[in-house]
């Protein structure tokens, strides 16, 4: 048994001491992972520890066939899409990779109103790494956490079809997607060549 | 091959899940395609500016604020899971369906109420039809609980002002866990079974008493309650007039369980008496949440006297505080447990005809 497995089966008999140390293990992980869902420490913080909490309260379905920082991932990525559908559902938010449908039906690509900032701007770091979590924030729940699972936290396609409770066939497909909605994004603001 | 059968499948070529045959296939088509091969760049520099990203650090607060809702959750989870009412012995049931039919209360018949209803509700009972209970049900009720471990008294006990987490209710007396198989997220799971806490519940018997002269009755009550048991408290409330113009005071007593049927005898001699009703109030979750909490502060305080620092002193201090609160009201909750708390309204009635 490793020592991991270890710290979950006393979790499991309501250890919260054992509990502490895979937290201690996973805990920088999560909370940017929450980050990047949220798109502020604030939310970020909350949704760690909720994420946390409830792996706490639900350890019995960690079955052991991934590792506890996958499982830990899953229960992140619900815990933070979860609260995302909730607020949606009272604020509707533009999306970047969805076509805007009119009255006729047609389809057509959406006109943002840009107040994004502008490449010179954005190239310094901080502004960047704003500028892109905005888009991310425009994005569809699936082709986020793709973005995010894959480019940002750079988890594998086993993993992520393990977060995302899919198959390998439908995680290569979102990824591809999302790349190209966002990839289109960038070359429109200059910000790749 | 068209670029755009190309196009999808250079981000997974990007992450190096494509096939042999389709790599072949992939870097054939990029050799003569321009666009393509800028695409790809584009893509690959993407992966580099998003893997590059710079991640907020985690703040300091994280993990005590975590380690203290951990605790919080554990008592949570430690709910007495297989918590079944205990079986009585009876004397409780016995002394109320002989009082009230000593009373002379026709079975099937209801309480008098009227006028008073408002008087019998307090915080605990806010509900107006639990003003009448029918005699016959309370019998009928007692002589089931009596009879079986399975049965519950059902409107007779009450429930009062629990939370939601409180498993029991009187009519889901046994707490079966959550079926996993109707939780709608796939990582719910009914809660560890960690502990066992003994099922608190206290006894509350409400009597009403029509007298006829308040002072002497409450004196009568006092000096009946006096002569049971030393440890019995009486405390006295206040003089209500109802809307006939009727007077009631309520007297409270706490009385050890092995005195019950003897007082509630003695008091019905001190007026007309209606039949008793009973009540329940679970304070095994309270109970619960007190033991834990308590326990759980000793431990801080514990790890926290091995460090012996200095800078942890307030907090210690601070901490024996709360636990001294927790520790009380344990103490209390114990001792609301092992008595029965009876509520004696003395009426007396104005001549109304």
């Amino acid at each position: 048994m490793t020592i991991e497995e270890q710290l979950v089966k006393k979790s499991l008999q309501g250890d919260t001491a054992a509990f502490e140390e895979l937290v201690a293990q996973y805990q920088s992980k999560i909370y940017a992972l929450a980050y990047r869902y949220m798109g502020n420490e604030e939310d970020a913080y909350d949704m760690s520890q909720e994420a946390f909490i409830k792996a706490f309260r639900s350890l019995r379905s960690f079955k052991g066939d991934s590792s506890f920082g996958t499982w830990m991932y899953r229960v992140t990525t619900n815990v933070c899409l979860d609260e995302l559908r909730r607020r949606k559902r009272r604020v509707y938010t533009l999306s970047l990779d969805e076509p805007l449908a009119t009255k006729e039906g047609d389809e057509v690509e959406k006109e943002l109103a840009d107040t994004s900032p502008t490449a010179d701007v954005i190239y310094e770091q901080k502004e960047f790494s704003q500028y892109i979590q905005s888009l991310l924030d425009q994005m569809k729940p699936e082709h986020k956490s793709a973005i995010i699972l894959r480019d940002i936290m750079e988890l594998s396609y086993e993993e992520m079809a393990e977060v995302l409770n899919c198959s390998m066939g439908t995680v290569k497909s979102r990824l591809s997607r999302a790349r190209e909605a966002l990839r289109k994004k960038l070359v429109e603001k200059e910000l790749l060549p | 091959m068209r670029c755009e059968h190309i196009k999808e499948l250079l981000s997974p070529y990007l992450d190096q899940v494509t096939d042999e045959r389709e790599n072949q296939l992939i870097e054939a088509h990029l050799d003569g395609c321009e666009n393509c091969r800028q695409e790809l760049k584009q893509l690959q520099q993407m992966h580099a500016l998003l893997c590059n990203l710079d991640a907020p650090q985690i703040p300091e607060s994280f993990a005590d604020d975590l380690h203290w809702r951990l605790l919080k959750e554990r008592r949570r989870l430690i709910v007495p899971t297989d918590l079944k009412r205990p079986r009585r012995q009876g004397w409780i049931a016995a002394a109320v369906a002989g009082l009230a039919l000593a009373a002379g209360i026709l079975a099937s018949s209801f309480l008098p109420v009227g006028n008073i209803a408002h008087l019998w509700q307090d915080d605990t009972n806010k509900q107006d039809n639990h003003a009448k209970v029918a005699v016959e049900d309370i019998i009928q009720r007692f002589q089931a609980w009596r009879g079986s471990d399975e049965e519950q008294p059902g409107q007779v006990a009450e429930a009062p002002g629990t939370e939601e987490q409180v498993p029991q209710k009187n009519e889901q007396p046994v707490v079966e866990p959550p079926d996993p198989a109707n939780s709608n997220n796939d990582v719910e799971e009914p809660p560890l079974e960690v502990a066992q806490v003994e099922p608190k519940i206290a006894d509350v018997v409400k009597y009403r008493i029509k007298v006829d002269s308040l002072a002497g009755s409450v004196d009568r009550v006092l000096a009946i309650a006096a002569a049971s048991e030393a440890d019995s408290t009486v405390a006295t409330g206040t003089t209500m007039t109802a809307m006939n113009g009727s007077a009631t005071r309520e007297v409270t007593i706490k009385v050890p369980r092995s005195q019950v049927e003897q007082v509630l005898a003695q008091l019905s001699s001190v007026g007309s008496a209606s039949a008793p009703m009973t009540e329940q109030v679970e304070l095994t979750e309270q109970y619960s949440e007190a033991v834990m909490t308590f326990e759980a502060i000793n431990e801080e305080i514990k790890k926290l006297e091995a460090l012996g620092r200095e800078e942890d002193q307030a907090r210690i201090e601070s901490l024996k505080q709360q636990s001294q609160y927790w520790s009380n009201k344990k103490t209390q909750i114990e001792r609301d447990a092992s008595v029965v708390t009876l509520k004696v309204f003395l009426v007396e009635e104005e001549a109304q005809h």
